[in-house]
């Protein structure tokens, strides 16, 4: 059994879609459980995907594709779940602040997180405060992440930050910046909970809010 | 011995980069033409699908955008009403800039959000007075031939800070600028700041003192902003210079060949807009496209690639015979170091192998994100050794020497003969690069490392130089004109704040 969990770790490392594909219905011809196929097959390899990105050693459309691979799987597993079975990672709602447009960065982090299992909902670009407390009510996401990479828009997360206070919900949401001129200092004076620098970085902090 | 003339033989002048052929270059035009008919381009701006519309282009309608395709011969009469050479005008007439083809200037990297401070050498953001400072130091380097905004005054409040970055830019230099506009509003009032300088509305119309750097989004797509600051600057007869910046493997294809081709219909799709509000407005056809690490997710601008597609992209222009802006020069390591250096001159020399008419590059390191005064400088020498490098070598009668040849004889010396003495100044020259012997070079430099030499001479070129000087009541009236702007800023923010409570 371990062998085969270990073969669908590797296939999905290697990016073999329909090997990972075949391996996973032939686990679950052998009765192994669908949760257990994804605890310490697939999410195994994930893991190793995103050890091996950080490292320079995987590019990102393999990561892409790996991911893609395991959302194909999860797609196979899923009728074979039960109902709480897949507790994604967490919830994230993310988007790129009022007044910017640039979302190469927050759309890698919004894959990566996905990666790694995290349901992800994906507001787009140049969304105001007001609309993130809106997503933020209706997602109750644990974390929300945002992108900004103008210096004339980074002081929108300020703002949002300060919506959520007003609107009483800072506390039910983990906040998490990012894109290219925030910095850790500027995170720590919003307060917000976290910085990611690049999307390895930014599915790292995002585990660590959520553990 | 008599040496009559030559009739006719073939000659080049310069070292120059073919890149490529006639075909290639029309496979290239054709593919952008079948896109801009077939595939379309997205346009975010209400005022814009009316031009487009008006000049000819279809436009399907959806929720807040059009996709317009536009048909080709719109595309190839477009891009032939905008005048084929360009000078740009300066506010000290020397420095008036001649834009014919294969001539290749330099300038600097833009928008940097950061600089490392010359004087503690710490990582700080940009602020105003960086942003006059460096224009201060390019207007002293002949080696600059234009200025582009190098930093944004990111301590200048939001909506505010392309006006603030002019004001600064104009106190500082004499030469033409290349700047970015938040908004058409703010244009207006970059309009009337450089009218002051220049004399006045009626003599700025004559010597438009500025260029507006105008940004479609890449792939395919011109925001409204970006359409209403190309219309307002057609209206206002403010040339445009369109700088896609597309990421191969990002925003355009992992080919290099496609984002030339999606390059270049995101510059035409935006001269056609130009165009058609103001036949013969000065376009100059840019770039800063480059590609998207696919390792890292970083916009390398360090890159070989970077320096490629750029010097493809002067080519293009030189297909379309329209003047060009395009990257070489720019690198990805933090710090002004030995990367930073090899990075520099390998785009570089590609783009100007390749004869384009602005470069900018200088200064710059980090992807663009962080500028530095010592790089700045040590850029300026390079420059200069890549000036002399593609003028390549004449062959003439007087540069053959023949004479000189038969006279000093096998085994003469040609350092004492007077033709050394005539010609010896042509020869390259260093300043910061060191060509001494090693004592001399000790005794001079005390061993120090030329990024320390540059950043005492960038020091000493803020102190020392002053710019051509604008009189004290232009001063006054354009600080005016920025605080105005800056109230009225403000005010519009609190409607909007409280129209939405
Ligand atoms: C590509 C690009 C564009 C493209 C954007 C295309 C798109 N679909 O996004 C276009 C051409 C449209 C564009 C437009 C403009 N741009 Co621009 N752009 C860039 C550029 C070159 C690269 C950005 C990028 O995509 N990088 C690659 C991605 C993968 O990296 P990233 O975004 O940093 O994201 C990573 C991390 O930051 C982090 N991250 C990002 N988001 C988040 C979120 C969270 C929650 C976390 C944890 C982490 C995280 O993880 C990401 C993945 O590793 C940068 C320069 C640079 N080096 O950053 C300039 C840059 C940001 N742009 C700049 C400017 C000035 C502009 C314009 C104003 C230009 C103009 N005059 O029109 C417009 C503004 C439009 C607008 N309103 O937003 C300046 C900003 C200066 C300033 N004052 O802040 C920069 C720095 C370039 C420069 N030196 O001029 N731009």
């Amino acid at each position: 059994m371990k062998e085969l969990h270990q073969k669908i770790s590797e296939g999905l490392v290697a990016a073999d879609l329909e090997l990972v594909k075949q391996l996973v219905e032939d686990a679950l011809d052998k009765g192994v459980s669908a949760i257990d196929i994804l605890d310490n097959g697939l999410l195994i390899g994930m893991d190793v995907v995103g050890k091996r990105f950080k490292a320079g050693d995987m590019w990102i459309p393999e990561v892409i594709r790996c991911s893609k691979i395991m959302h194909a799987s999860l797609d196979i597993l899923r009728p074979h779940l039960a109902e709480g079975d897949i507790k994604a990672t967490g919830t994230v709602v993310i988007g790129t602040v009022e007044g910017d447009l640039h979302d190469i960065g927050k759309n890698l982090v919004s894959m990566m997180l996905q990666g790694a299992g995290f349901k992800v909902f994906d507001l787009g670009t140049n969304i105001k405060p007001q609309d993130f407390v809106e997503a933020v009510k209706t997602h109750t996401p644990d974390i929300l992440g945002m992108s900004a990479l103008l210096t004339t828009t980074m002081p929108k997360m300020d703002e949002t930050i300060k919506a959520l206070n007003e609107a009483g919900i800072r506390d039910k949401v983990k906040v998490m910046a990012g894109g290219a001129p925030v910095t850790q200092a500027f995170v720590d004076k919003i307060g917000a909970d976290a910085y990611g620098a690049n999307a390895a970085a930014a599915t790292e902090k995002a585990k660590a809010l959520v553990a | 011995m008599r040496r009559v003339s030559r009739s006719g033989i073939g000659t080049t002048a310069g070292f120059g980069l073919g890149a490529f052929s006639r075909d290639e270059l029309d496979t290239i035009h054709y593919a952008t033409l079948q896109i801009l008919q077939d595939t379309g381009v997205k346009v975010m701006s209400e005022k814009a699908l009316e031009i487009f519309h008006g000049g000819g282009a279809s436009i399907e309608r959806y929720e807040g955008y059009g996709i317009v395709k536009i048909p080709s011969y719109l595309v190839e009469e477009c891009t032939f009403w905008a005048p084929r050479a360009i000078v740009y005008d300066a506010r000290n007439p020397n420095d008036d800039y001649v834009a014919e083809p294969n001539r290749v200037g330099f300038t600097t990297f833009g928008g940097c959000i950061n600089v490392i401070d010359p004087i503690t050498r710490e990582l700080r953001q940009a602020t105003k007075k960086d942003c006059g400072d460096i224009a201060r130091v390019c207007d002293y380097l002949d080696e600059i031939c234009v200025i582009e905004r190098s930093v944004n005054s990111t301590d200048a409040p939001d909506g505010t800070q392309s006006v603030h970055n002019l004001e600064a830019i104009l106190k500082n230099t004499g030469k033409h600028i290349f700047i970015g506009a938040d908004s058409p509003r703010a244009l207006n009032v970059m309009t009337e700041l450089a009218a002051t300088c220049a004399g006045g509305k009626e003599n700025f119309k004559k010597r438009p003192i500025f260029t507006v750097l105008v940004c479609p989004m890449s792939p395919l797509c011109l925001h409204d902003n970006t359409c209403d600051v190309i219309i307002e600057s057609a209206m206002s007869g403010l040339g445009i210079t369109v700088i896609p910046m597309a990421l191969s493997g990002g925003t355009s294809t992992a080919t290099l060949a496609g984002t030339l081709v999606t390059h270049n219909a995101e510059v035409l799709s935006s001269i056609v807009l130009a165009q058609l509000t103001k036949k013969g407005l000065p376009c100059t056809y840019g770039s800063s496209s480059t590609i998207l690490d696919l390792r890292f997710g970083t916009s390398s601008i360090g890159s070989p690639e970077f320096g490629m597609i750029n010097a493809s992209i002067a080519k293009m222009a030189q297909y379309y015979r329209l003047p060009c802006w395009v990257g070489g020069g720019a690198s990805d390591s933090k710090v002004p170091d030995i990367q930073s250096g090899y990075e520099f001159t390998l785009s570089a020399t590609l783009s100007a192998l390749a004869g384009g008419n602005i470069l900018f590059g200088a200064g710059v390191l980090e992807q663009g994100l962080t500028f530095d005064y010592a790089k700045l400088v040590m850029d300026a020498e390079m420059i200069r050794m890549i000036q002399i490098a593609i003028k390549g070598i004449a062959i003439t009668d007087e540069m053959l020497a023949m004479d000189v040849i038969h006279e000093v004889g096998p085994g003469g010396a040609y350092i004492t003969h007077e033709h050394s003495l005539g010609v010896m100044r042509s020869q390259s020259q260093s300043r910061l690069f060191d060509r001494r012997c090693r004592d001399d070079w000790l005794e001079l430099t005390r061993g120090e490392s030329m990024r320390e030499r540059a950043y005492e001479t960038a020091i000493d070129i803020l102190q020392s130089h002053s710019p051509i000087p604008l009189p004290d009541v232009v001063s006054e009236a354009m600080s005016e004109i920025v605080a105005e702007f800056e109230e009225e800023v403000k005010m519009t923010e609190k409607n909007t704040r409280s129209s939405r409570d």
